[in-house]
């Protein structure tokens, strides 16, 4: 009797197994679209037997555990990549925005508005009429849409840079709360580790992970109890198990665009530390570059221009006289090539009276020597002043302006180019990496319907048992 | 090779490609609509400064054809005032021709000096000649009348001296990249005789209208050998303007030359521009049908991949 009551507890037993590998595989379909899930496997073990006459009797299965299929390998790996490829795409869109403003190929920019205030000079020095009041008219209105062009691709410019900084706040922010629900989700996770592997948990931890390292550069390893450790880069934690630390933004008075531009610290409780140039991954990282190195060199490549225009001009400018007898500058004097763009204007004595430009070197009305200068600079190569130049000589290449402002937007567009390459590598990498993961953990529908076939079986094979032992059962009763 | 293919994995991989297919085809379809193979500079950054470099050039061009406008208009109104002024002095050497004949008497004589001073008073004219307003022989004083007669002719004798009101320069323009030219001449310098500005005429040289005031006083005071001398000094004067008809007709030949360079620069560098920026439309166009099909390919091969599974067949 003892066998059969035996058999019958095997049997049952592996109907209830049957029965959790069921509700698995539901789980698996249920979740096949679900990006974030981790497939799952029940794992089954033989129950301890039983020795009879001699012998030992298996006393059927049981289920060890619920698997939760994943490769660490490839998560710490997706880690590092989305960290350098958000940093990646986010320089991108930033740079594609400086490159599509400088872009000349398709609408009237800095490069034709400089070409046509030089024309303007050639249309003073070959004015047939006497003082060219016309021609002088024309150039102060060319001259005048010159500083419009600059100021407006300056503020363009610096549009940029203000989102990117809006960008660090947020992201700040956002970095913050994921640390937080990291932290919270670590502690749920440790807790229910006790009972049995947190597997549903697990895959929404690993996901805020993931979107974690999109956000800033982050190197991770987990702890006994299930709880992941969160370090920056240089070692720093920034999830400690159940605890979260935060990440905050002050203003920086000495940012040399604007000081209220933020610098990012990293609080530990007792000390503070400035990471503005330790974080170099993830959109924050990503954005950081672009406030404080794409848009920013963009500015000063502007102001670079701006103020080798004024010089240039207002140097030559000064070597005439205008129909008033006086020498002026023909753009306000400007002491520093920093700022230079959005400081860029055209000299009172020039918007007062056109009289003031000096189209000779006399004040003679058909006098047109200075404007033939003035009209040369377009080809002439002088030596280019670098931000921190002034008052000490120059150290930049020997260029027209016209010239150097081709080799700015060059440079724009080989890095805009350079990323766009870089971005679509990583993106590809990612993309391989992905389909590792997937590989792993993904759910496959085929597979699924297998597993389903075979417990479906496995449930008629062990009722079929039961049925088998209720009749045994039923012959032992009716003897009695 | 992966040994696991998953749902999630087939649905990936085709937005993947159908992505990347579509990413070719908006860029071609831009590069159709705008003719332009380098649309911004990260197209194409070493060809998008070049572009910028030859529209500048191609801006300049244009800007120097202007000039060269503005150039001949000028030069032309200087050679005929040099041109009407030879015909003055032709005139009056033909005068002083008539008026140096013994057989000539006083009367006659006094008539032919009222055509000398009417000859006088158009070569002061000719001086003065204006171009839009401003004085071409006036050199950078464009403003300011060149030559004043001192008073008017006086009966029998005594004529007006002319003096130089304007600057001896001559006005430059430039006509090509570091050519400037002349476009007026001195005025000083061709009608009084002083090249170098000293108030008295160079060696071999006439003060125009001081011949034509000796003629005129040669004339009404009937002394037929002062008429006689003025001969020489007509022919120093008319070889006088054939030398600045020739300075000014050089810039002419400049300005003309530089013409023909400008068009042939303006269709080169055209063509260097649209070489290097233009997109070839045939090339556009037959990509954009190969990437469309492409594209229409993947897209139904994904539906299929994406159908079957094993519940079709286990129904």
């Amino acid at each position: 009797m003892s066998g059969l009551f035996g058999a019958l507890g095997t049997a049952t037993r592996a109907l209830f197994v049957t029965q959790q590998g069921l509700r698995t595989t539901s789980h698996n379909i249920a979740n096949v679209n679900n990006p974030d899930y981790s497939r799952q496997r029940q794992v089954l073990g033989t129950t301890p037997p039983v020795s009879a006459l001699g012998g030992t009797v298996g006393t059927g299965v049981e289920q060890v555990t619920i698997e939760r299929l994943s490769d660490r390998f490839v998560q710490a790996a997706l880690i590092r990549e989305r960290a350098s490829s958000a940093a990646l795409d986010t320089q991108l869109g930033a740079l594609r925005r400086i490159d599509e403003l400088m872009n000349e190929q398709n609408r009237e920019g800095l490069g034709a508005a400089l070409s046509r205030f030089y024309d303007a000079f050639q249309d003073l020095a070959s004015a047939s009429t006497s003082g060219a009041p016309i021609e002088r008219e024309n150039l102060r209105a060319v001259a005048e849409s010159l500083v419009t062009t600059v100021r407006q691709q300056d503020a363009d410019l610096r549009q940029v840079q203000a989102d990117a900084e809006t960008q660090i706040k947020n992201l700040v922010d956002e970095i913050n709360s994921l640390s937080s629900q990291i932290a919270t989700l670590n502690a749920d996770i440790a807790e229910q580790n006790h009972v049995a592997p947190a597997n549903d948990l697990l895959d929404q931890r690993d996901a805020l992970v993931r979107e974690l390292s999109e956000k800033i550069d982050i190197q991770t390893f987990e702890r006994e109890n299930g709880a992941v450790v969160v370090q920056l880069p240089f070692g720093a934690s920034l999830v400690d198990e159940f605890s979260a630390r935060q990440l905050t933004v002050q203003g920086d008075p000495g940012n040399p665009f604007n000081p209220t531009f933020s610098r990012v610290f990293y609080d530990d409780g007792s000390n503070r530390f400035d990471l503005t140039a330790q974080i170099g991954g993830g959109e924050l990282g990503g954005q950081l570059r672009v406030r404080d190195t794409l848009a920013a060199q963009s500015i000063r490549d502007l102001d670079t221009i701006a103020y080798n225009l004024m010089r240039t001009v207002n140097d030559q400018h000064q070597l005439g006289l205008g129909l008033d007898g006086g020498a002026h500058d023909f753009f306000t004097d400007l002491g520093q090539v920093e700022d230079a763009a959005r400081s860029l204007a055209l000299d009172a004595d020039i918007v007062a009276s056109t009289d003031a430009i000096a189209a000779g070197q006399t004040a003679d009305p058909g006098d047109n020597r200075n404007a033939l200068d003035l009209a040369g600079l377009r080809v002439t190569a002088s030596a280019i002043f670098l931000p921190g130049d002034p008052p000490g000589p120059a150290s930049g290449p020997t260029q027209s302006l016209l010239d150097y402002t081709g080799s700015v937007v060059n440079r724009i567009g080989q890095q805009t180019r350079g990323l766009e390459q870089a971005s679509a590598q990583r993106g590809r990498v990612i993309e391989e990496l992905e389909a590792r993961r997937q590989e792993v953990s993904g759910v496959s529908l085929d597979e699924e319907v297998v597993a389903l076939v075979q417990l479906q079986a496995t449930f008629q094979a062990n009722a079929r048992v039961i049925a088998t032992v209720q009749g045994l059962l039923d012959e032992v009763v009716s003897l009695l | 090779m992966t040994t696991r293919v998953t749902n999630q994995m087939l649905s990936r991989f085709a937005l993947f490609n159908v992505n990347q297919s579509r990413t070719r085809l908006v860029r071609l379809q831009e590069q159709a609509s705008s003719g332009l193979r380098v649309n911004r500079p990260s197209d194409d950054p070493a060809a998008a400064a070049q572009a910028l470099r030859l529209r500048a050039d191609l801006d300049a061009t244009a800007q120097y054809e202007r000039n060269l406008n503005q150039a001949r208009t000028r030069v032309a109104a200087v050679e005929s005032a040099i041109a009407d002024a030879q015909d003055v002095l032709v005139e009056a050497r033909s005068i002083a021709l008539q008026g140096a004949s013994d057989t000539l008497g006083a009367d006659e004589r006094l008539q032919l000096a009222e055509r000398v001073e009417q000859l006088h008073a158009r070569l002061l004219t000719i001086g003065n000649t204006q171009l839009q307003g401003a004085h071409v022989f006036s050199g950078y004083a464009s403003s300011t009348a060149p030559f004043a007669a001192s008073g008017p002719f006086v009966e029998g004798g005594g004529s007006p001296t002319v003096s130089f009101a304007g600057d001896p320069s001559e006005l430059e323009i430039e006509i090509d990249e570091g050519v400037r030219e002349r476009t007026t001449l001195d005025g000083q310098r061709v009608f009084l005789g002083d090249g170098d500005g000293n108030g008295s005429p160079d060696a071999g040289r006439e003060d125009l209208y001081d011949v034509l005031a000796d003629l005129r006083d040669a004339l009404a005071t009937d002394d037929a050998d002062a008429v006689r001398a003025t001969l020489d000094r007509f022919d120093a004067g008319s070889a006088q303007l054939q030398i600045e008809r020739t300075r000014i007709g050089a810039a002419d030949e400049q300005i003309r030359a530089a013409e023909g360079r400008l068009a042939d620069r303006e269709i080169l560098l055209s063509q260097t521009l649209s070489s290097v920026q233009d997109a070839d439309t045939v090339e556009v166009l037959s990509e954009l049908v190969n990437e469309e099909s492409a594209l229409q390919a993947t897209l139904e091969v994904t539906a299929r991949l994406l159908q079957p599974s094993l519940l079709d067949t286990l129904g």
